[in-house]
């Protein structure tokens, strides 16, 4: 983990860069973030981002926001934080106040619908795409990755069916390492 | 517009509404039964703030700056979005101090992270694709840009340049036909 501060001026800046620049929530921004904190500027491991987008819904806060906000404690305490949280939300705030002072609502079924249709089917591939990226990407032993997904398949599938997103994310943490970690220390000891 | 509320109902409604999307849940019921469902708020103009921020960058809960703005002005927008960062401050240092021990959490999660975000991941893409109801073409062009992503890493923002661009073009012809 890191252990020197990085300056909430570059906080801000990162997450102004990072909220400007993805569409379709976090989820759709995993990609984004770790070419971001991760590889370009070392803030912290792939693992501690994958730790603090789990973390981050959890929170009783909306999920992109919480995530800078523990990204940004983590690297820059709390000016980070708010830094953080204020370089998400800017952009999308002030765009959505243009939006809403300079067009009228009839333009979203008018001329604004083929483009809404086009970036929601957009988003929705870019997220299948993370979904793949993300499995493809876990460690592990042959025999681990193929238990791994199944189990992100159940979990799929319960959230899919109805399963509320908190209760499903509680479980999924208590089940994952419980289920996968015993059989990658067998595997990866024998 | 709509009719004026104060500032402090503005800050209070957003700050609740905040909390209560803890695990995945949305502002958007508490919010629309503070404001649409009492008659303060039209209802279309609470859709086309919400529609707008499909199309802007970022977190969608971006879309309470909207509905400020149409409740109370420039200064709406701004304690609207201080609603939502206050609970977020608190939460997220909160989760910082409890999970301070990270070092002992991710050896706990590493095995198992990738598949538990993929799964939430894929849920998140059926979640939006379900009111969409696409069709064939768009369920192909989907399944193009997730091939895009997820095989060649394609750099997502360029793929939604493109669909922007393609959206303006098809109004465009849609327009002149």
């Amino acid at each position: 983990m890191r252990e020197h501060r990085v300056a909430a001026r570059s906080v801000l800046l990162a997450f102004l860069i990072i909220g400007s620049t993805v569409f379709g929530g976090m989820w759709a921004a995993t990609q984004k973030l770790e070419h971001e904190l991760v590889d370009k500027r070392g803030w912290l491991s792939k693992e501690e981002l994958q730790a603090q987008l789990l973390v981050s819904t959890l929170i009783p806060a909306p999920r992109f926001l919480s995530l800078g906000g523990l990204v940004g404690f983590q690297v820059g305490r709390w000016r980070g934080l708010v830094s953080a949280i204020v370089g998400l939300l800017l952009p999308t705030s002030s765009l959505v106040v243009l939006g809403v002072a300079l067009l009228r609502p009839e333009f979203l079924d008018g001329p604004l619908a083929p483009m809404g249709t086009a970036v929601g089917v957009t988003v929705i591939g870019l997220l299948f795409g993370n979904a793949y990226q993300q499995l493809r990407s876990a460690p592990g032993k042959r025999g681990t990755r193929l238990v791994g997904y199944a189990f992100a398949a159940l979990l799929f599938t319960a959230i899919v069916a109805g399963v509320p997103l908190l209760p499903a994310a509680i479980a999924a943490f208590v089940i994952g390492p419980a289920v996968v970690n015993p059989l990658e220390n067998r595997l990866a000891g024998g | 517009m709509a009719d004026p509320v104060a500032l402090w109902e503005v800050f209070g409604v957003m700050l609740i509404a905040s909390v209560l999307s803890f695990g995945g849940g949305s502002q958007v019921p508490f919010i629309q039964g503070q404001w649409v469902e009492t008659g303060v708020l039209a209802p279309e103009l609470f859709s086309f703030a919400l529609g707008v921020t499909y199309l802007t960058p970022g977190p969608k809960a971006g879309f309470v700056a909207g509905i400020g703005y149409y409740l109370a002005g420039v200064p709406g927008a701004i304690v609207a979005a201080a609603g939502l960062v206050l609970p977020t401050c608190v939460g997220t240092a909160a989760a910082s101090f409890a999970t301070a021990k990270m070092r002992r959490l991710i050896t706990l999660l590493r095995p198992s992270a990738a598949f538990i975000i993929g799964a939430l991941i894929a849920a998140a893409a059926w979640g939006a694709a379900q009111p969409m109801d696409l069709g064939p073409a768009e369920m192909a062009a989907s399944a193009g840009v997730a091939v895009l992503v997820g095989w060649r890493r394609v750099d997502p923002l360029w793929l939604v340049v493109g669909a922007v661009t393609l959206g303006a073009g098809w109004s465009l012809a849609l327009a002149l036909t």
